[in-house]
């Protein structure tokens, strides 16, 4: 059993806190705090789980519990205890909680819906980015022809013309993937070409002499060569792409986590819209942590590296 | 059979003024080990990499049992300073590359049974599942060697392989290279690239000295082999052989802590 630190203490000092005050009684009439209560339990869950099986890689993960239990427990005691904020703008945590299990077939929907987009267009930008980026990068023509066009065109954020995109596409679904492509392709194929530009020239000379030629050197040397920097920049990626996608969504379609949120925002029902954001903000929690494991399974020579 | 013949070989890099390479002759017979040394600059890297077939000769010819060379080939191996290995491969994975490159008929098992094999013999059976970035730079160039012993080629070509290495690990190294190459069966041909004069004259059979992009001096090494550096180094005919060479190098701006030594 190891030592229990400071900040460990405090955050389960912190955790009983806001226990205590959701079981008590407060000034504000709200819905049932079970979803709130289920929703402590899986973050202390997740928290727990998180502390055994990867101690080490983040040893603050008891800071990070601090700060969310001190969040959660102001924003139970300034709208369900004390009633000091605006009803319609801050809802209480407790109703918050409840939309995603009221809601649950609506979220779930939306979860769905935008993922289809996100990992549609994401991967093919990111498989084509890659795929176009070594070919372009490789034949110094090529180079010198396609390199200054996209300089020009990645700047462009796919946001500025989303409406465009949308107006000239047949369906929604089909513009939003594009915009997602979009965002996604150019910082590919730009990052790429650089990295081809700075590969270890004897890297390619200890090629050559093992006779590796021809077209084979983009599959055999250049990509493995530039998969970490490749996998390191998913993260940022991932970021872009669903920065694109809940624009996108917000802009005209009829499902998804923007819809959700943008939808709700018009009638003004903003716990609705709470529950949407604190969503999007678990995907993306998990899709990160997802992004993290893939980079540790395909390039391990760069993890082994630094440890 | 693996001699090579170079006849008045040019060699002007892109762009470049001056012409690296200047009608340089040489001839390297067949199993025989012979160092180049000159001061950096002298073109004894960019022989070495034309000798490779990475290069191309603007005049001159260069032949291998007297066909003209044309491009990169596995009988011909070529080993650097660093970076010579793949950092997304493990050792194995590495030796085996060259092997199966070199061998295009073998199966992957047969490949990988046969890079075992050769890292036994520079010691590196323990550590073939690591990838570069976790070996010392000692363990690279053993890798780099069982690579290019396993790929059988009749020629070795070696860049400065231990100019990265501390004075313990250099010699270890050197004692590993002469036995494999003493003790395997034909012997192979080996093209040495140093500018450390010790280091030349304990593996070479022949030292090559080049300046301005030409052979100045071809000199045999006159000691008999198994050479051990410890023995060799106060025997006064080393001494003797060494600062001649030494003055030789002298004459083309040598590092002046050689020229002390020389003196004293």
């Amino acid at each position: 059993m190891k030592k229990l630190s400071l900040p460990f203490l405090l955050a389960h000092v912190l955790l009983m806190l806001l226990v205590a005050a959701v079981l008590l009684p407060g000034r504000k009439a709200v819905d049932s705090p079970a979803a709130l209560l289920v929703g402590i339990v899986l973050f202390e869950g997740v928290f727990l789980l998180y502390e055994r099986t990867r101690k080490g890689r983040n040893r603050h993960g008891a800071d990070i519990m601090v700060i969310l239990w001190t969040f959660l427990l102001l924003w139970e005691l300034l709208t369900t205890k004390l009633d000091r904020m605006h009803p319609v703008l801050v809802p209480a945590p407790e109703n918050v909680f409840l939309v995603f299990y009221t809601r649950h077939r609506e979220l779930l929907g939306g979860v769905v819906s935008s993922l289809q987009l996100l990992l549609g267009g994401g991967l093919l930008g990111i498989a084509a980015g890659v795929a176009l980026g070594l070919f372009v990068g490789w034949h110094s023509r090529l180079r010198g022809i396609f390199f200054p066009i996209a300089q020009v065109l990645a700047p462009i954020s796919p946001i500025i013309y989303a409406p465009y995109l949308i107006a000239l596409m047949p369906t929604f679904r089909s513009a939003s993937m594009l915009i997602i492509f979009l965002g996604v392709f150019f910082p590919m194929f730009l990052g790429t070409i650089l990295r081809v530009g700075g590969i270890e020239k004897r890297i390619l000379d200890s090629a050559r002499a093992l006779c590796v030629s021809g077209p084979a050197i983009i599959p055999k040397i250049l990509f493995p060569y530039l998969l970490p920097g490749i996998v390191g920049g998913l993260k940022v990626t991932l970021t872009t792409s669903i920065t694109m996608l809940t624009f996108a969504e917000m802009m005209g379609a009829t499902s998804g986590m923007g819809y959700f949120i943008s939808s709700y925002a018009h009638y003004a029902n903003y716990t609705n819209v709470a529950a949407g954001i604190l969503l999007v903000g678990a995907v993306v929690t998990v899709l990160g942590s997802l992004v993290g494991w893939l980079q540790r399974r395909l390039v391990p020579w760069q993890d082994q590296q630094t440890t | 059979m693996a001699d090579i013949e170079a006849r008045e070989l040019s060699y002007t890099y892109p762009g470049g003024q001056a012409s690296v390479l200047d009608r340089l002759d040489l001839r390297i017979h067949s199993g025989e080990f012979v160092c180049i040394i000159g001061k950096s600059g002298c073109g004894k890297s960019t022989l070495l990499h034309l000798l490779a077939g990475l290069l191309h000769p603007d005049a001159g010819q260069l032949l291998q049992n007297g066909v003209p060379v044309t491009g990169p080939d596995t009988g011909r191996s070529l080993v650097f300073q660093q970076d010579s290995l793949f950092p997304w491969m493990t050792a194995l994975q590495n030796v085996a590359f060259g092997i199966r490159q070199a061998d295009r008929g073998l199966g992957r098992r047969q490949a990988r049974n046969r890079a075992l094999e050769y890292l036994r013999l520079v010691g590196m059976e323990s550590d073939h599942h690591k990838h570069p970035g976790q070996l010392s730079g000692g363990m690279l160039q053993r890798t780099a060697i069982a690579r290019a012993l396993g790929m059988d080629a009749d020629i070795l070509l070696l860049d400065e392989p231990f100019g990265a290495l501390d004075a313990k690990t250099r010699a270890e190294l050197q004692g590993l290279l002469c036995t494999l190459w003493d003790s395997a069966g034909a012997r192979k041909t080996v093209v040495f690239v140093t500018h450390d004069v010790d280091e030349s004259i304990l593996l070479g059979d022949r030292i090559l000295h080049m300046a301005d992009g030409a052979v100045a001096a071809d000199i045999p090494v006159p000691f008999p082999r198994p050479r051990h550096q410890e023995a060799l180094l106060y025997t006064p005919a080393y001494r003797e052989f060494r600062a001649e060479l030494l003055a030789r190098l002298g004459d083309n701006g040598a590092a002046p802590r050689l020229r002390l030594q020389k003196g004293a």
